[in-house]
């Protein structure tokens, strides 16, 4: 499977009422209460929101924009920033993937570049705690 | 063991049958080819001692020219001995070794947790394990497997027996190393992810331990000498041309493109959270579709549970992130990723992973926040109960052929009175033979003609259906949309669940 979808506000709200109609089609005969509990509005707009979210931190998407040289580095960011709990950077890099609800739809092209910026961090971060590394294991 | 602590196993367990175990035949809803595969090549081996070809107590059974691997299939015939052919006896084997999975896990998990703290509380052991065995019992990764006869569920279940052998050895008794090498070769026999798996795997395992194996020589070459010798036939048998026969259509290097970036695709798609965590297996029969392979409520924990894991630094660890790792070549290598069913051992490290984090989390967290999680996971867990049975039978019917079973069994039920029953193409040949069922000597005898089975005629499509004898009465079955209301004499119509037509049945 490939990375498939780019991830936009209306792909988050725009689904729901279709997804409504169709889980209210297939319950069919159901008790009402028991259709509303277990295909209701929030879990939608929440699941939507938590897969488009999540769909950045797939490792296929990470794997297309780094080279190996830049993943090895990426993931040493990673390592460092939560072993020695950077908190400032960190909440940078999981808030940037929200960029596309504040993002008008039709400028897609540039929201690539914009999620790179949270991934670029980190990877350059890990680049520079590990040159620091070294040159302390020198000292 | 303690009394509470049987219990709540007892309970775990309870709760793994009934989910596997609870209207096993009508959900899912059918027989898919392969099972039906399975299920004929046995009865036929318990009749005949030959598959359906006609080879005496093969290895490899031809089947569909997939080339199947064999314990599932002996072990059906095991069961068919009892049942007869019958749905339930090919997917019995399947569900029990998804609840003697859960019982393994359990162990697994405990052995698993003496290596990361070697002086462990007794009771923060059994805690552990008990959140693996229930993790493990309610995945509906695990469960879907285990309701149809799917040969990796069996394999996994091996795996696992044979990893917490190995374990178990080591820490108390290495006699019983050889217990843990035939699980372990077993499960070369019966699905082909562990061919890639296990040696890698076993390899990692040496590496750790190779200190303690080799202060007993003795027994550790001769379990690797035994092991070798009763694996041999089916390494033999993977790099012959029957063997390659499945990887040479299935593999990567049959794909378009570099082979290391299909590879690297394939492999990554594994672990994508969409995959994992929303969408799950695209294949009908792999998953429910509406929800991900792992909860999602199990997502922060995994991410704890990889950081707590991986801080500990210990031998645990090295064989759980391995075990993980490896467990998505197989799928990897082949052409259609993700896939569940190839992958279905990352289940398992998931799971330790996941509960290694649950555990660390109960330590540390106010008790309102667990049960608020607590009841988050039940929820989640009952709208997966709830798309399993009330949505996947009927959305998902057309993946498990559902119909061909039913058409089968009411011509089986018709029979005497016609003379003869033409058969559209669309009704395929091995339902016929398993619910008649079809006397497998007579097809070994026909050179496996499937053409003419008794009664049953497939009809060539370009010709007229032509009676023998003209003074009786024969059926002729066809898909629906074949023949117009025009033509009386309609005296049924087979549907599957949700009511979509599968065949019509017609007199004449």
């Amino acid at each position: 499977m490939s990375f498939d979808f780019i991830c936009s506000r209306d792909r988050i709200l725009l689904d729901v009422p279709y997804q409504i109609w169709e889980a209210q089609s297939a319950d069919g005969g159901l008790n009402v209460f028991l259709t509303r509990l277990f295909h209701n509005k929030l879990l939608f707009y929440g699941s939507n929101f938590f897969r488009c979210y999540l769909s950045y931190f797939s490792p296929d998407f990470i794997a297309r924009v780094f080279t190996i040289f830049g993943l090895i580095f990426f993931l040493l960011g990673v390592w460092y920033l939560i072993s020695r709990k950077k908190r400032f950077l960190a909440i940078l890099f999981l808030l940037v993937p929200l960029s596309p609800l504040f993002q008008i739809p039709d400028t897609v092209s540039v929201q690539a570049g914009i999620l790179f910026s949270g991934f670029g961090l980190v990877m350059i971060f890990g680049l520079v705690s590990a040159v620091k590394s070294v040159l302390a294991l020198r000292n | 063991m303690k009394k509470s602590l049987l219990l709540a196993l007892g309970v775990v367990l309870l709760l793994a049958a009934i989910l596997r175990l609870f209207k096993i035949t009508d959900d899912p809803p059918g027989l898919y080819p392969d099972e039906v595969a399975i299920g004929y090549n046995a009865y036929s081996i318990l009749k005949t001692g030959r598959d359906e070809w006609g080879n005496s107590y093969p290895l490899l059974f031809r089947s569909y020219g997939d080339y199947k691997l064999p314990v599932y299939i002996y072990l059906t015939a095991a069961f068919e001995d009892f049942l007869g052919p019958t749905d339930l006896a090919v997917r019995l084997p399947s569900a029990l070794a998804g609840i003697i999975a859960v019982v393994g896990s359990f162990f697994l998990a405990q052995e698993i947790f003496f290596l990361i703290k070697r002086e462990a509380d007794p009771r923060a052991v059994n805690l552990y394990s008990l959140i693996v065995a229930l993790l493990l019992a309610t995945s509906s990764w695990h469960i879907q497997f285990s309701r149809a006869g799917f040969e990796a569920n069996l394999a996994l279940t091996f795996v696992i027996l044979g990893t917490w052998l190995f374990l178990s050895a080591l820490r108390n008794n290495i006699r019983f190393l050889p217990l843990s090498a035939i699980f372990f070769v077993t499960s070369l026999y019966t699905y082909h992810s562990e061919r890639i798996f296990v040696p890698p795997l076993l390899l990692v395992l040496f590496l750790l331990f190779r200190k303690t194996l080799l202060k007993r020589p003795k027994i550790f070459v001769a379990t690797c000498l035994v092991s070798l010798l009763l694996a041999a036939p089916i390494l033999a048998l993977t790099f012959s041309g029957e063997g390659l026969a499945r990887l040479k259509t299935e593999s990567i290097f049959n794909e378009s493109g570099p082979v290391w970036e299909n590879f690297q695709t394939n492999y990554l798609a594994n672990f994508s959270p969409d995959y994992l965590f929303f969408h799950g297996d695209q294949n009908g029969r792999h998953s429910v579709k509406k929800i991900g392979e792992l909860y999602l409520w199990q997502l922060p924990f995994f991410l704890l549970g990889t950081y707590a894991l991986l801080n500990k630094r210990s031998k645990a660890g090295v064989i759980v992130f391995s075990w993980l790792l490896l467990a998505a070549v197989p799928s990897a290598i082949t052409r259609v990723s993700p896939h569940a069913l190839r992958g279905l051992l990352m289940v398992l490290p998931f799971e330790i992973i996941c509960a290694f984090g649950l555990w660390v989390f109960v330590a540390k967290f106010p008790k309102w926040l667990i049960i608020g999680l607590g009841s988050l996971a039940v929820y989640e867990f009952l709208i997966y109960l709830h798309i399993y049975y009330v949505h996947y039978p009927v959305a998902y019917a057309a993946d498990w052929e559902a119909g061909q079973e039913q058409t089968a069994l009411y011509l089986r039920s018709r029979e005497d009175h016609y003379g003869q029953i033409f058969v559209h193409p669309n009704l395929s040949p091995v339902y016929l033979l398993f619910y008649l069922p079809y006397d497998p000597r007579a097809l070994q005898a026909a050179n496996h003609d499937l053409s003419t089975l008794g009664k049953y005629q497939y009809h060539n499509l370009y010709t007229q259906p032509v009676k023998a004898d003209s003074a009786k009465k024969s059926l002729i079955v066809v898909p629906p949309n074949i023949i117009s209301a025009d033509r009386p004499g309609k005296i049924r119509e087979i549907k599957m669940t949700g009511g979509n037509p599968a065949f019509e049945i017609y007199e004449f």
